[in-house]
C-alpha cells in the first residue's frame, strides 16, 4: 500500500524502459528499500542496467520476458503478453503500474506507409496494444480500490521529428494519448489514478518528484521545464484542487521558454480542453 | 443502500475505494462477514484514525454509525452497555447529566466506542486510569465464520481486540464502566516552562495530578527549545464554581463546531504563520495560574470547536507523529524536539505526556514512559528521511509508535515496535483463520 508520503511497496513496470521510466522506479525504490518490482519487458541491455539499478537500491526484482511491442499480426488486435497478465494477477496489491507505452521508430512507419497493408497492422499493434494492457492494468487497480497507472508516452528518437504533426504516426499518437485520458475517465471512481507522463529525462528531481506530487493528490496537472517534457496527471474528482492546479498549469506554460502548449486537463469527458499557449 | 465510495482517514492522505454498507441487523451482518470474500470487511467509526486503520481498498466497510443503542447506566457502578457505533459525544450527552464521566477521552469526543475499543485510546489521565480497554467490562464480536462472541478481559480475544484495530472482528457492543464526576466543570492549572528542561521538571509530580498535558512549540529554538504551556486539571467540586454556575453544574451543552475553511484561509498554513501561532500561543498562558474553572469541553475537546480542523493543514493532508519511549529514554524525546525544530516543520500542535503502565493488549499503544505527538503537514519536504531515523531511536529506546495515528511506517519497523505482535496474530488467526477482517493499514503493515 502507498503510504502517506508517497512511499509505494509494490510497483509493476510493463514495457522496454526509457529513461524517464527506469529514473522513476530507480526513485521510488530509493525511497522504499525493499520495494517490490515486476518488471515486465524486452530483454535489453537498458533492461539489465535497470535491473542493476534496482537491485543495488535494495528492490526485490522478478523480471517477466515479453515481445519488444505488443502482439499484433495480420491485422487482428494486439493479444495481451502472457507476462502481463502474470505480473498483474497474483500477490499483494499494486501501488502503481509503470506502462511505457510502445515506441515505433520513424523509420518503421515510413515503410508501414509504403506498404498499404503493413500499416493497419502496426496502427493495430501500437493501439490496440496499449490499450489492452491499459484496460488490464486499470481493471487490476480497481478491483484493489486503489492505485496508478503512470503510462510513460513515447518521445521521438534521435533525428525525428519532436512530435508527430501530421498522417497516420501523428493519429496513432493521439490515439493512444487520448486512451490514457480516457483510462483515467473511466476509472477515476474506482479509486485509480492515472498520470500520462509525456518527455524523457534522467533528471529524478524534475520526473521522480512530479510524478511524486501528482500522486499525493496535491496537484492535476505539473508542467516540466520544457515543452517536450510535460507530465500531465488526470486525477479525477477533486474539483477544488483542479482549479488550483489549473493554475499551476497556466503558470508553468507562462515560464516555459520555447513551449507551445500545455494542456490543462478536462474536468469530464464532456468538457471540452482547454488551452494555454505561451 | 450500500455504495462504491472513496475514504480517507483524518489525515486526507492516502484514499482507497470500498464498499460502504450501512450497519442493519444483526443477521444481515452476519451475512456479510460470511460472503465478504477476499477484499475483506472492515468496521469504521467516525474515521479519525489519521491513516489508513479504517479503510478497505476493494472490500467492505461497515458504517456502524447508525447504529446507537445506549443502555441505562447502572447507578451502583456506572457501567453501560452501548452500541459500537455511539459516539463519546453521544455518551457524554446521556451520561454528564447524570453525574458520570467516560473513563477514558482522546483530544476529540468524535470517536466511537467501537473505535476506542479498537484504538486502544488514551487521554490525558493515561497516568492515573490507564487506557480505554482497561474500563470495558465485556464486549460483543462479531467474528468471521458470523458467530457472535461475548468477551471479557479473561479472554485472549478479548485483548486481541483491544487495540487490535478492527482486525479481530466487528464490535457490535461494549460494556463501559464510567467514572462519577460532580460537575461537568474543571479545575485547571497552567504553567508556562520556558524551556524543555523547565518542562521535564515540571512534570516530575505528575502522578499527583488526574489529567496533565503539555503542548509544545516544536518551532522553538536555542535556550527556548522546548518551550511549553502544561496543562494540569481534575474535575471541580460543586463548592468551587462561581455561584452562578452550581445550579447547572451537570449541565453538558457543547457549542456547534464552525468550519476551519472558512477561519483558515487556503495557502496561510506556512512556517512563518505557524511560528507566529506559537507564539502567540505561549506568551497568552499565564506563567502560572491555578485553580481556572474551565467547561469540560474547553479542558478536553478544544479541538473540536473547529470542524474540520483537518483542512487547515492543506490539500497535502496531514499525519501525526506519535510515539512513547520508556521512562528511561526521555532523551529521546528530546531529540524529537530538536529534530522538528531544527528541520523547521511548521506545526502548531505537539504535545508531550507522561503514560501509564499499558494493559495486557499485545497491540495497545501506551506503555510506562514519555509520549510525544506532533500533527505536520504530509508535503512537508524530507519528512520521510525525518520520521524514519526518528523511528529508529525510538525501536533503539524500546519505544513505539501508535498504529491509530500511523499512515507511514514499514512492516518492519512495525515488528520491532511490537514484539508480542506474533502473538497477537496466532489469536487473530485462531479466531479469523480466513482473514476476514482486513484493512489497508493491515496490507500495508503486513499484520
Amino acid at each position: 500500500m502507498r503510504d502517506s508520503l508517497g512511499r509505494l511497496q509494490r510497483v509493476v513496470a510493463i514495457g522496454a524502459p526509457t529513461s524517464a521510466v527506469a529514473t522513476t522506479l530507480v526513485h521510488w525504490a530509493r525511497q522504499r528499500p525493499g520495494l517490490v518490482v515486476g518488471l515486465v519487458a524486452p530483454e535489453s541491455t537498458e533492461r539489465a542496467a535497470l535491473v542493476e539499478r534496482l537491485e543495488a537500491a535494495g528492490a526485490a526484482l522478478t523480471v517477466h520476458d515479453c515481445p519488444d511491442r505488443p502482439h499484433g499480426h495480420d491485422g487482428h488486435a494486439a493479444e495481451l503478453p502472457g507476462a502481463v497478465v502474470e505480473a498483474l494477477s497474483d500477490g499483494d496489491d499494486i501501488d502503481a503500474v509503470a506502462f511505457a507505452l510502445p515506441h515505433v521508430p520513424l523509420a518503421e512507419w515510413d515503410a508501414a506507409e509504403a506498404s498499404g497493408d503493413g500499416l493497419a497492422a502496426l496502427v493495430s499493434r501500437v493501439t490496440g496494444g496499449s490499450l489492452a494492457i491499459g484496460v488490464a492494468a486499470t481493471q487490476r487497480l480497481a478491483q484493489q480500490g486503489h492505485g496508478a497507472l503512470v503510462a510513460f508516452v513515447p518521445v521521438p528518437g534521435q533525428g525525428e521529428p519532436p512530435e508527430p504533426v501530421a498522417g497516420p504516426r501523428a493519429i496513432a499518437h493521439a490515439a493512444v494519448v487520448q486512451l490514457i485520458d480516457w483510462l483515467g475517465h473511466q476509472s477515476s471512481d474506482a479509486g485509480v489514478e492515472v498520470i500520462a507522463v509525456h518527455g524523457d529525462t534522467e533528471d529524478p528531481a524534475t520526473i521522480g518528484e512530479s510524478i511524486d506530487a501528482a500522486l499525493r493528490g496535491g496537484l492535476s496537472s505539473v508542467g516540466l521545464p520544457s515543452a517536450s517534457q510535460r507530465v500531465t496527471s488526470v486525477l479525477r474528482g477533486l474539483p477544488v484542487i483542479r482549479g488550483w492546479a489549473h493554475r499551476q498549469t497556466t503558470s508553468a506554460a507562462a515560464n516555459t521558454s520555447g513551449a507551445a502548449t500545455i494542456r490543462a486537463a478536462p474536468t469530464t469527458p464532456t468538457t471540452s480542453r482547454q488551452e494555454f499557449t505561451s | 443502500m450500500d455504495a462504491r465510495k472513496s475514504l480517507s482517514g483524518w489525515g486526507r492522505t492516502a484514499s482507497s475505494v470500498s464498499r460502504v454498507v450501512p450497519a442493519t441487523s444483526e443477521d444481515q451482518r452476519a451475512e456479510l462477514v460470511r460472503g465478504a470474500g477476499p477484499p475483506g470487511v472492515l468496521a469504521r467509526g467516525l474515521g479519525r484514525s489519521y491513516g489508513d486503520a479504517a479503510l478497505n481498498a476493494g472490500g467492505v466497510v461497515l458504517d456502524l454509525t447508525g447504529r446507537k443503542t445506549l443502555g441505562a447506566i447502572d447507578a451502583d457502578t456506572g457501567a453501560v452497555t452501548v452500541d459500537a457505533g455511539v459516539s463519546v459525544d453521544g455518551l457524554l450527552r446521556t451520561c454528564v447529566p447524570e453525574g458520570w464521566f467516560v473513563p477514558v477521552t482522546p483530544g476529540t469526543r468524535y470517536v466511537t466506542v467501537g473505535g476506542a475499543i479498537s484504538s486502544d485510546i488514551h487521554g490525558k489521565d493515561h497516568h492515573v486510569k490507564g487506557s480505554f480497554g482497561q474500563h470495558v467490562r465485556s464486549l460483543d464480536l462479531l467474528i468471521g465464520t458470523g458467530e457472535i462472541r461475548t468477551l471479557g478481559p479473561g479472554d485472549d480475544l478479548f485483548w486481541a481486540t483491544v487495540g487490535g484495530m478492527g482486525l479481530t472482528g466487528i464490535i457490535l457492543r461494549a460494556t463501559v464502566v464510567l467514572s462519577r464526576i460532580e460537575t461537568a466543570f474543571c479545575s485547571v492549572d497552567t504553567s508556562r516552562a520556558s524551556n524543555f528542561d523547565e518542562l521535564l521538571a515540571a512534570m516530575e509530580d505528575d502522578a499527583d495530578h488526574e489529567y496533565s498535558v503539555a503542548w509544545i512549540d516544536c518551532l522553538a529554538r536555542g535556550d527556548s527549545l522546548g518551550r511549553s504551556v502544561l496543562t494540569r486539571g481534575r474535575f471541580a467540586a460543586v463548592d468551587e464554581l462561581p455561584e452562578k454556575k452550581r445550579d447547572t453544574a451537570l449541565t453538558y451543552a457543547p457549542r456547534t463546531p464552525f468550519s476551519a475553511i472558512r477561519a483558515v484561509p487556503s495557502g496561510l498554513f506556512n512556517k512563518f504563520s505557524v511560528a507566529a501561532f506559537n507564539e502567540a500561543w505561549f506568551r497568552k498562558a499565564p506563567t502560572r495560574r491555578e485553580g481556572e474553572i474551565q467547561s469540560l469541553t474547553s479542558f478536553f475537546h478544544p479541538l473540536d470547536a473547529v470542524a474540520d480542523w483537518n483542512r487547515i493543514y492543506g490539500a497535502g493532508g496531514l499525519l501525526q507523529y506519535q510515539i512513547v519511549v520508556p521512562e528511561t529514554a526521555v532523551d529521546v524525546i528530546r531529540s524529537c524536539v530538536e529534530a522538528f525544530s531544527a528541520a523547521g516543520v511548521p506545526s502548531p500542535l505537539a504535545q508531550v505526556k507522561r503514560l501509564g503502565p499499558g494493559d495486557p493488549a499485545p497491540l495497545s499503544f501506551p506503555a510506562a514512559g514519555w509520549s510525544f505527538s506532533i500533527d505536520v503537514p504530509a508535503a512537508t519536504s524530507g519528512l520521510a528521511e525525518l520520521l524514519d531515523g526518528l523511528d529508529g531511536l525510538v525501536v533503539g529506546a524500546g519505544g513505539r509508535g501508535y498504529l491509530a495515528k500511523d499512515s507511514r511506517m514499514s512492516p518492519e519497523t512495525v515488528a520491532a515496535m511490537y514484539p508480542r505482535l506474533g502473538e497477537w496474530q496466532s489469536v487473530r488467526d485462531a479466531a479469523d483463520p480466513e482473514r476476514v477482517f482486513r484493512s489497508d493499514l493491515a496490507r500495508r503493515l503486513k499484520l
